[in-house]
């Protein structure tokens, strides 16, 4: 989920002076309005065309704009550059922006700080009031059933108090890339046509495809031509390598890539097109030609690792923040030898490119080249929180298992954004829906409202007074849950219906399985396995405090219900004693069976419910994810102190990981308890990892056999951050001088020092071993 | 088979081989004044008072720090801790079990610390055996303080000696530890012609014990006996002050700050100098 700005406006464009056909972006030109009124007129001249034609239309407008010049140093051609408004089928910046949106705050921005003519602003204010009624979330909200809107009233997930709320995106496409690099452009305008040529297809939704390809071999072209105009002004060696850069820039329009620095250009720009943000196995993309250069001596290892480090680089601006996967390893990769050796490569580029993007996944399976993790371990110990490790003995079995594929099509899984999984190229599965599960035990114990406010979060189903069994507080909690989840599932659905009608998105339509054969959009029809995701959160919190009540209030009868409720809602003030015997009682993370066992109870139950939406409404499969980026601190800003001991609006633990500072027993003691939930009924789960600096270094034998053990007792992923805590300490306190220092909170990795100071505080209290 | 234990820590690294589970046996005839774990001396559970964390329920007032009778069943207060509790080697044994994979992949184990777990025999005894039995890798962290009988009862059951060497010379091992260094200098002997692998433990604290006297005799010590498996030097650091006055203990070095790693490289190279280089850093 994108928890934070993605700040549009921070694409850089510096070093080279926009050329005549490159646009700049649009904050900087003199008119920045001129592209997104062109862009609002090309959607308004075709809303009722069919929805490929109007995204193609809208697409033409838009990429020239977005598309930004090549910079200095660059080898690949490609970066994005900011808009106002625009069309992607992922959301877009911190606004609410799916499909065709606006930026209002960044729209605001620009009319208050540049000098507009009041005939111009009068345009902007009719274009502001355009999309606020067109934009594609709106679309989909303004879809809702009169149920669905009643009881899921707020889209401020970030703001507002509450259980459940909808997210407007489809996102976490991994599209078929190895047949991009495999067919090229022209083979993929062969196959639109032969598809046309059988007949009985939606024959717009193949000119749309068509569009799309030569939208992408214009941007092609464009670069072209820069490279060759910064190349004339250039020194020598720099001339040398925008050369080549033309040159693969008009190799890729011509035909499918022969060497590996066409396969790289071709699959960035196509990426950047489509603004896909997840890149699934490369390996298997890219691992090829790769071999083959090397191999024919087209291409020194220190000419692909400079690729590679420009690749990773172009990625790193794309300023995700929690997308930007690339996968490698695993089984399932049909030709492992050359795989492996682009694997390598990315770890080291990954080693050597201090940023906090791309997310590299290592999947890990028995019977690898023990190099790779190896290779992949050092670039850890070196500070690089890269690459996170997937346990494929696991994964494809709970894969399978949990999307109801054989154990063959689960084999390609890969994990996208913050580590949902899916299957490359062959399913969807956007997270539009989260729930904060402690939330919704306040909901339980408050007789359905808020704690904190008073305001109203779910039905009345009693009160931790009025229970007389932990049984009924537990089914009181469950339906607040069930009928949340099934009302996102059906969020879900709707959300894909809606955006089938508004656009067919071309480029991830054209890579998925089984669209261009069946002539529909992959959200229409076009892909077999379109399903969904939803994000839990406060999952620890809720097993924790679940059991600290079941003990204290039911089973030994030693606090009086009205005692937790009142030293809850005043967030324990003179109540320390009770939150001191609250703090006492066993935590999940210990390898105690009690609480675990709750974990495992409040997991499974919210998976299952989830499961079983799959059919009722209409998808593949509907599975919970619980990962994590910074949502368990925004969420956690609305929920009231818990019975846990956690302090009103204080942030709830991460993923599914212990309370920080509650895991009291060690390091094997908490990985022992976390690999207890069954990853065969969700599509992912995050753990985190803060090892010591000196531990790795010192002792990489102990953190070797931690990390089998683990993946041999079930653990299905791990990321490992390796730091000090003195280290962090100080970076609190010295921020200027700690900008090395990189964490993952959950799903992504960050400058620790760029983190918001509660989110660093929260790090820092987590444990480090 | 009862004993009292105060801390069992999962994922220990640095006492013996692999990642371990260290449990800590409570009660200790010495009194080192550098002691970091002073709330194991006495034998029976004890009361420890962290005054700083008292939210003014009051309860803690009239509570004295280190008591060992009348013990809250269970404190709401925050400020009061009981440090040990009565257990069975059974059960000791069951949690320690949970980490065998562990062990197993990292050539590690359960190692007995405290305290000195030989104040509790027949409960150590009874853990190396269980452990044994097991196929779990045993140490056993001592002071090497107790009778030759109760030393010779763990031959056999201890796969490492974890033995410390304090200080040198009758006057200032008794002035240091409180016991004088005979009995402990003859059963390292003892244990060492029994064949038994064994590694010297040396706690310095500059300006204390980090003589040139006692360097010289650890030197020696390793040159008499290539057999040991090695020396681990531990430089002091102060982290148990602040728990020792929680049970009313006070430490004579108090005052004296954690050592630094420059600090702790050169007491090792000092070593080093004196032929014994085999010394590291524990
Ligand atoms: S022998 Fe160990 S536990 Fe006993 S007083 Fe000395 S340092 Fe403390």
């Amino acid at each position: 989920m994108e928890t934070t700005a993605t700040a549009p406006g921070r694409a850089s464009t510096k070093a080279v002076p926009p050329a005549p056909d490159m646009l700049v972006p649009a904050t900087s030109t003199l008119d920045p309005f001129a592209a997104e009124l062109r862009f609002t007129s090309a959607h308004r001249a075709h809303r009722d065309a069919h929805p490929a034609l109007r995204e193609a239309a809208c697409l033409a407008v838009q990429l020239p704009e977005t598309l930004a010049p090549i910079e200095d140093g660059d080898l690949v051609a490609g970066r994005l550059a900011p808009r106002l408004c625009g069309f992607t089928p992922d959301e877009w910046g911190a606004d609410i922006s799916l499909g065709y949106h606006v930026l209002p705050r960044l729209v605001d921005e620009a009319l208050t700080t540049g000098a507009v003519s009041a005939e111009r602003r009068a345009e902007v204010e009719e274009m502001l009031a355009y999309w606020r009624r067109e934009r594609t979330a709106a679309l989909v909200r303004a879809a809702y059933p009169p149920a669905l809107a009643e009881d899921l009233p707020s889209d401020a997930w970030m703001g507002e108090p509450g259980i459940a709320f909808p997210l407007y995106r489809l996102c976490g496409g991994t599209v078929h890339n190895a047949r991009l690099v495999g067919l090229g452009l022209p083979g993929l305008r062969d196959e639109v046509a032969a598809r046309r040529a059988r007949g009985g297809v939606d024959l717009d939704l193949l000119a749309g495809f068509d569009q799309a390809l030569d939208l992408l071999e214009e941007a092609a072209r464009r670069y072209q031509d820069q490279a060759l105009r910064l190349a004339a002004s250039a020194g020598p060696a720099r001339r040398t390598e925008l050369e080549a850069m033309a040159e693969t820039l008009g190799l890729v329009c011509e035909r499918a890539p022969e060497s590996y620095r066409e396969a790289v250009q071709l699959f960035w720009l196509y990426q950047l097109c489509g603004d896909i943000r997840n890149y699934g196995r490369l390996d298997v993309t890219l691992g090829p030609l790769l071999a083959h250069d090397l191999d024919a001596g087209v291409l020194s290892d220190d000419e692909a690792l400079r690729l590679t480090q420009s690749l990773w680089r172009l990625m790193a601006a794309r300023l995700t923040r929690v997308h930007n996967r690339v996968v490698v390893g695993g089984v399932g990769r049909p030709d492992p030898a050359a795989a492996d050796r682009f694997a390598l490569l990315a770890i080291e580029a990954s080693r050597t490119v201090l940023e906090a993007e791309p997310q590299l996944s290592l999947r890990l399976h028995a019977g690898q080249d023990p190099l790779l993790l190896e290779r992949g371990l050092d670039a850890i110990g070196a500070g690089r929180t890269f690459p996170i490790l997937y346990n494929d003995d696991v994964n494809v079995p709970a894969a399978a298992a949990a999307m109801g594929v054989g154990l063959e099509e689960a084999e390609q899984y890969v994990p996208y954004g913050c580590g949902e999984l899916v299957l490359e190229g062959r399913s969807f599965a956007t997270p539009s829906g989260v729930i904060n599960l402690l939330k919704a035990l306040e909901a339980a114990l408050f007789h359905g409202e808020c704690q904190r406010t008073g305001r109203r979060l779910g039905p009345d189903l009693g009160g931790l007074e009025t229970y007389r069994t932990f049984d009924e507080l537990w089914t009181a909690y469950a339906g607040q849950v069930d009928h949340l989840v099934r009302r996102l599932a059906e969020q879900e659905r709707l959300e894909y219906d809606v955006c089938a009608r508004e656009f067919s998105a071309l480029y991830l339509s054209l890579l998925y399985d089984g669209c261009l054969e069946r002539g529909r959009a992959f959200h229409d029809g076009g892909l077999e396995l379109l399903a969904g995701t939803l994000e839990t959160y406060g999952n620890t919190n809720t097993a924790d405090s679940l059991l600290a009540i079941r003990r204290l209030v039911f089973e030994r009868a030693e606090v009086p219900a009205e005692d937790l409720l009142a030293a809850l809602r005043t967030d324990f003030a003179g109540a320390e004693p009770l939150r001191g015997l609250l703090l006492a009682q066993p935590k999940y993370g210990n390898d105690d069976d009690e609480a675990d066992e709750m974990l495992v109870r409040v997991h499974e139950h919210v998976c299952e419910q989830a499961r079983a939406q799959a059919a009722r409404v209409g998808l593949a499969s509907y599975l919970v994810v619980v990962i994590n980026n910074s949502a368990n601190t925004l969420m956690g800003a609305h929920t009231g102190a818990s019975a846990d001991g956690r302090h009103d609006g204080t942030p709830m633990a991460n993923g599914n990981a212990p309370t920080g500072g509650a895991d009291t027993c060690g390091l094997t003691a908490r990985m022992n308890s976390v690999v207890r939930p069954s990853p065969a009924i969700h599509a992912g789960a995050v753990q985190n990892l803060s090892l010591s600096r000196e531990l790795f270094r010192d002792r990489r034998d102990v953190v070797e056999a931690l990390l089998s053990v683990y993946f041999a007792r079930g653990g299905s992923q791990l990321m490992v951050t390796v730091t000090g805590r003195g280290e962090l300490e100080a970076a609190l306190a010295h921020p200027d001088e700690y900008r090395h220092v990189f964490v993952r909170v959950g799903g992504f990795s960050a400058r620790f020092v760029d983190l918001p100071e509660d989110v660093q505080r929260e790090i820092v209290e987590r444990t480090l071993y | 088979m009862e004993g009292t234990v105060f801390d069992v820590q999962r994922f220990a690294v640095h006492d013996g081989p692999g990642i371990r589970t260290t449990v800590f046996l409570k009660g200790c005839p010495l009194r080192c004044g550098w002691c970091h774990n002073a709330e194991s001396w006495h034998r029976r559970p004890q009361l420890a008072v962290r005054t700083g964390l008292c939210p003014g329920c009051e309860e803690c007032r009239d509570a004295t720090p280190g008591a060992t009778a009348r013990l809250p069943h269970r404190s709401r207060c925050p400020a009061l801790r009981v440090i040990g509790r009565v257990t069975t080697a059974g059960a000791v044994i069951e949690e320690v079990l949970r980490d065998r994979d562990y062990y197993a992949a990292s050539g590690g184990g359960l190692t007995l610390s405290g305290g000195e777990p030989l104040t509790q025999p027949a409960f150590t005894e009874s853990l190396l055996r269980l452990a044994g039995e097991a196929g779990v890798n045993t140490c056993l962290d001592t002071s090497g303080f107790a009778s030759e009988q109760t030393v010779l009862r763990m031959v056999g059951l201890v796969d490492l000696w974890l033995y410390d060497v304090k200080a040198t010379g009758e006057q200032d091992h008794r002035s240091l530890t409180g016991v004088g260094p005979g009995r402990i200098l003859a059963n390292l002997e003892r244990l060492l012609v029994l064949g038994e692998r064994v590694r010297l433990r040396v706690p310095l604290l500059p300006g204390v014990n980090d003589t040139h006297e006692h360097l010289q005799h650890v030197a020696a010590i390793a040159a008499r006996h290539p057999e040991l498996d090695g020396v681990d030097v531990f430089p002091y650091h102060s982290w148990g002050v602040a728990k020792a006055a929680e049970v009313g203990a006070t430490l004579p070095y108090a005052d004296l700050p954690s050592v630094t790693p420059e600090a702790a490289s050169d007491l090792v190279s000092r070593l080093h100098r004196l032929g014994c280089t085999r010394a590291q850093l524990g």
